[in-house]
């Protein structure tokens, strides 16, 4: 079809003028990362990249790094075997699907700091999961309050909440995918797990990059679940770069060292969502 | 099609850094002249002299301003000044006023503040120099009666700014609106159930929790002791009443003295006491521990005397249970860390008259005698403290009144170094108390650690 | 992608399913009980700790706090009452109704013409600016928050509708247009070319056919934004003021310094969720409906 050349740049401008408009409040941020800002004593003065230097230098940074890495990691691997999983299960369950995923989809419409709060309450030492656990003739576990299980116990929230929404995108996505290739290719005896690496993935694909993309980006900047929970501990068993961000900054009014912290936080979401995507382009279109 | 590259043009990164330094340059011309005082002269003191303005106040939820919402009309009516008031939970509270003071914009004109807050805003010169107020006759009221506030809790507010320093000493940040002190709550039932007697001393309350830690009362296993564990700064809080009997001090001429051996004994007793708490609560902040208590399922418990509202009000399933004693004794004696939630004032306030107005109001003897009702159990001024209401209110809770007024008496004094970047050595210090309560570093190798992160801090 | 594929997927969905064998169908109904039951499992632990809340909600302070967990109490509607009545809560509640309807308008005004014009026209930059709206998803908010209270409050859309409104599309407008595209891309340019063959325009095309066609995508995108902005935590709690302050910050409110309500905060929790629910109800039927001609009136 033809157009204007204009046309597209004229759609485009709404969502132009925003990404300008955040362009201020991001740069001030990324400014001060360079600094030895500390909130409480004066304006910032260039330290230029000693507070990087700093976060990859020492224990602290490195273990907030991999901290990062691992939860994103893991988390985005769960919910995406269980979400599309349930995507399935549900297409193939038919009507009656529909009753199960509004119910399945319910804990992502509770805000994750307050599902956070009530899994905290929950997941205690005198809890009710605990009571349960007894009650079943097992041992109370420590959970959140645990130096080895409280990472784990953060992911099974994060997994909670968040299921669901790999859930829903990946049977939007599924709807795209024709029932009669899957079938065509059961009557060619392919086996379920065949069938689904060569007809159904593929189909997939579009949509799963986009899930994994957003997932990977929302689970590195994960913080309100874990502080609620934890404040990045026991010790520092769940500080991530955020939760450390956090403490810096909020805490202790350490603002040069948090905006370091959290520029590489940033770093982290563009790399991944840049490979992620170029990854996509090329498939795409090859 | 081929694959596209995410590369910005040279050109268009020149235009967006264009755009943000227009944008930023356009900010800064339109900021007003930025702290400007509108102090009115007035000729004398008059409620109504700031008949008109308009107060933005931002509190934390606490008995504080729960005993100040219900009444702000009469305030309303009282001056003619109209108030908003916003209330948030205590952790979205301090991301909020940090927010707002750092941005100087002067939104909010009285907030809640504590002392370790002080200390941050008064080094950075956010917060309102509270004593020219005080003096000024035309500002003050005449009834205002400052010499009624414990004399302790007045000094507790005041810093001359020196870090490591100057405490009691130099301006007044803030008035004291709610004191805590760290008492040792017991259960009166199962210690007599166990024929265990009021320990006095720190190795008896050890030998005290050991005894009762695990015995069955009430079809309940019971746990000898619980406190906050969790790895931030008010965890000092219940500490402060071991470092301080065993005379701890956070940093010595400028350096940390977290490690001294002094240091090393108190924690290990404090570590010992808290093995026979619950495994968990080692992450435990004031909820959770006082939640078991609450629950019933521990046989001590120190934490801020003023949480006896909650263990006596009707329906909880230890009301009338709880003894309450001083904190234990050790070689230098019992000691009480003092906690104040206090009110401050923004110096980039554009209404101070009439915030000091509300101030006045909200810590008069008036204020305070009703906000008992409201749960604010441990007055700051002796008149409220020795009120008919104040009987009452506590009549039928044993010793409480007696012990909190002792601990603020004798016993209670804000023990760790004012600077502004105290809050942050508090963290370190706590978190290093947790990983040897965890059994993750020795006390001495945690406490050494801690020690060298602390000086790195401060320096 | 080609195009046979769609026309293929458009003809399956009238294709009746085949009869199969009394052994296939068996052992299908088999795998379909199988199916049944890990959707219940794992419905179970969706909704035992919802249950558990609202279990809490009916319950007196006293059957909250104990141990072992009362399961069997005396409901109470008092946490509901305390909850709906006066404004504490309610006047967050309508904030949040406000600002995130309001959020959605905008999202879809902003990201619907973003969305074709990335997924349909070739022009320079394109790649570039598609990728830096997904990085406005990218900054953690206590990034940018400090500079942009500032500026809210200089440019009066501190504790304002609007400003809520224009912050919360950091959140929802990325994920709107990176969904639509996608959905956009992957359906055959000559549906559109066929309406105009036929005179239409291109606003008819995309109004009668592609509209239509992406409603799946653009019913889970639609959820999601909302549940997005209906739980937007940092930005509100800095960006809103008395006047506007929203749930997130509104819920917490009960947690006050040496107590938690958990009853009244218990109550405002279920009456929160019930927006979502009834937004989840309506935007989810697109989803499966979506492909079937006939069911979403254009």
């Amino acid at each position: 079809m033809k157009h204007k050349p204009s046309l597209p740049y004229l759609l485009l401008l709404p969502a132009l003028a925003l990404l300008v408009a955040i362009l201020y409040p991001f740069l001030t941020g990324a400014w001060w990362s360079f600094t030895s800002y500390r909130l409480n004593r004066g304006a910032p003065v260039p330290n230029w990249g000693e507070n990087f230097l700093n976060l990859f230098s020492s224990g602290e940074g490195l273990h907030a790094i991999g901290i990062t890495l691992g939860y994103a990691v893991v988390v985005v691997v769960l919910e995406c075997l269980f979400g599309i999983g349930l995507a399935m299960l549900l297409n193939y369950v038919g009507r009656i699907g529909n009753s199960f995923r509004l119910l399945i989809v319910l804990p992502l419409l509770l805000p994750p700091v307050v599902a956070a709060l009530m899994w905290k309450v929950m997941l205690t030492e005198n809890g009710v999961v605990n009571w349960l656990l007894e009650a079943v003739g097992s041992q109370k576990l420590l959970w959140l309050n645990g130096p080895d299980s409280a990472l784990w116990s953060v992911v099974l929230i994060d997994v909670w909440i968040f299921t669901p929404f790999v859930m829903l995108l990946a049977q939007a996505g599924l709807k795209s995918v024709p029932k009669e290739l899957s079938e065509a290719s059961a009557m060619d005896g392919a086996g379920p797990v065949r069938n689904f690496v060569s007809v159904t993935l593929p189909m997939l694909m579009p949509v799963l990059v986009v899930i994994v993309t957003f997932r990977g980006i929302d689970s590195l900047k994960m913080f309100d679940i874990i502080y609620t929970t934890t404040k990045g501990g026991p010790v520092d068993a769940t500080t991530n770069l955020h939760v450390m961000a956090y403490l810096d900054g909020i805490r202790n009014l350490n603002f040069g060292a948090a905006m370091a912290a959290l520029i590489v936080l940033w770093l982290l979401c563009y790399l991944i969502s840049f490979f992620l995507l170029k990854a996509r382009r090329k498939e795409a279109f090859s | 099609m081929e694959v596209q590259r995410f590369r910005p043009s040279r050109r268009t990164v020149m235009q967006m850094a264009v755009t943000a330094v227009a944008a930023t340059a356009t900010l800064a011309a339109c900021s007003p002249g930025g702290g400007a005082d509108s102090t009115v002269d007035v000729d004398s003191f008059g409620w109504r002299n700031f008949e008109g303005k308009s107060l933005n106040l931002l509190m934390s939820e606490h008995p504080l301003s729960a005993a100040i919402k219900p009444q702000l009309s009469d305030f309303e009516t009282k001056t003619g000044i109209k108030v908003n008031l916003e209330t948030l939970s205590e952790a979205d509270y301090m991301v909020k006023i940090l927010t707002e003071l750092q941005s100087g914009s002067g939104a909010y004109d009285v907030f809640m503040t504590s002392q370790p807050m002080n200390y941050q805003y008064a080094a950075a010169g956010w917060i309102e120099d509270l004593q020219p107020w005080v003096d000024n006759s035309k500002h003050t009221a005449p009834d205002y009666d400052i010499n009624d506030f414990f004399p302790a809790l007045l000094s507790a507010e005041r810093w001359d700014k020196t870090n490591f320093g100057g405490a009691g000493k130099g301006g007044l940040w803030a008035i004291p609106a709610n004191e805590e002190g760290y008492a040792l709550f017991y259960r009166k039932d199962i210690l007599a159930a166990n024929n265990v007697e009021v320990p006095q001393t720190i190795d008896e309350l050890i030998a005290a929790a050991q005894k009762l830690n695990g015995v069955e009362f009430g079809g309940k296993k019971i746990s000898g002791f619980v406190s906050r564990g969790d790895k931030t700064y008010p965890t000092l809080n219940p500490f402060s009443t071991f470092a301080g009997a065993y005379g701890v001090k956070d940093i010595t001429d400028g350096k940390a003295t977290v490690n001294s051996p002094e240091g090393i004994e108190a924690t290990s007793k404090w570590v010992e006491l808290m093995k026979t708490a619950p495994k968990a609560a080692s992450t435990y902040t004031w909820y959770e521990a006082q939640q078991d208590f609450l629950a019933g399922t521990s046989a001590f418990y120190i934490d801020a005397d003023h949480m006896a509202p909650d263990f006596e009000k009707t329906g909880s399933a230890i009301a009338g249970k709880v003894g309450y004693a001083l904190p234990p004794e050790g070689p230098k004696g019992r000691s009480s860390s003092m906690w104040l939630w206090s009110l401050g004032m923004n110096s980039a306030s554009k209404s101070k008259g009439a915030a000091w107005q509300f101030m006045q109001w909200a810590t008069s003897k008036e204020l305070l005698t009703s906000a008992i009702a409201a749960g604010n159990m441990n007055p700051t001024r002796m008149s409220v403290a020795n009120s008919p209401e104040m009987v009452q209110a506590t009549a039928g809770w044993g010793d409480y009144n007696k012990t909190w007024t002792e601990i603020l008496s004798k016993h209670a004094s804000w023990p760790y170094s004012p600077s502004a970047s105290w809050t942050n050595a508090g963290d370190i210090w706590a978190t290093a108390i947790q990983s040897a309560i965890l059994g993750q570093a020795s006390v001495e190798d945690a406490l050494n650690d801690a020690a060298k992160k602390i000086d790195a801090v401060i320096k | 992608m080609s195009s046979t594929v769609v026309e293929s997927a458009a003809r399956a969905q009238a294709t009746p399913t085949f009869p199969g064998t009394s052994r296939r169908e068996r052992s299908r109904k088999l795998r379909r009980s199988a199916a049944i039951i890990v959707l219940t499992l794992w419905t179970v632990f969706a909704l035992a700790p919802i249950a558990w809340i609202l279990l809490m909600s009916f319950k007196t302070p006293g059957d909250i706090v104990v141990y072992p967990p009362k399961f069997f109490f005396a409901p109470t509607l008092d946490n509901y009452v305390k909850v709906l009545s006066g404004s504490a809560f309610m006047t967050p509640f309508v904030n949040s109704l406000i600002v995130t309807l309001g959020s959605l308008v905008l999202t879809l005004l902003i990201g619907l013409p973003t969305a074709y014009a990335l997924a349909r026209f070739k022009f320079r930059g394109r790649e570039n600016i598609a990728f830096s709206i997904l990085s406005l998803r990218f900054a953690p908010e206590l990034l940018i928050i400090l500079p942009l209270y500032l500026i809210f409050q200089k440019i009066g859309l501190y504790d304002n509708y609007l400003g809520l409104i224009l912050a919360y599309q950091l959140v929802t407008l990325p994920m709107l247009v990176w969904m639509l595209r996608s959905f956009i891309e992957d359906l055959p340019v000559e549906l559109e070319e066929a309406v105009a063959m036929d005179g239409g325009t291109r606003w008819t095309a995309f109004r009668h056919v592609l509209f239509r066609l992406i409603a799946p995508g653009l019913g889970a995108s639609m959820m999601l934004s909302f549940i997005w902005a209906w739980n937007s935590y940092t930005l509100p709690l800095v960006l809103s003021g008395k006047n506007t302050q929203v749930i997130t910050t509104g819920i917490q409110q009960y947690i006050a310094y040496q107590s938690i309500d958990w009853g009244p905060m218990a109550a405002a929790t279920v009456v929160s969720m019930v927006p979502g629910i009834l937004f989840a109800l309506f935007s989810l039927r697109w989803i499966v409906g979506g492909l079937t001609a006939g069911t979403v009136k254009g």
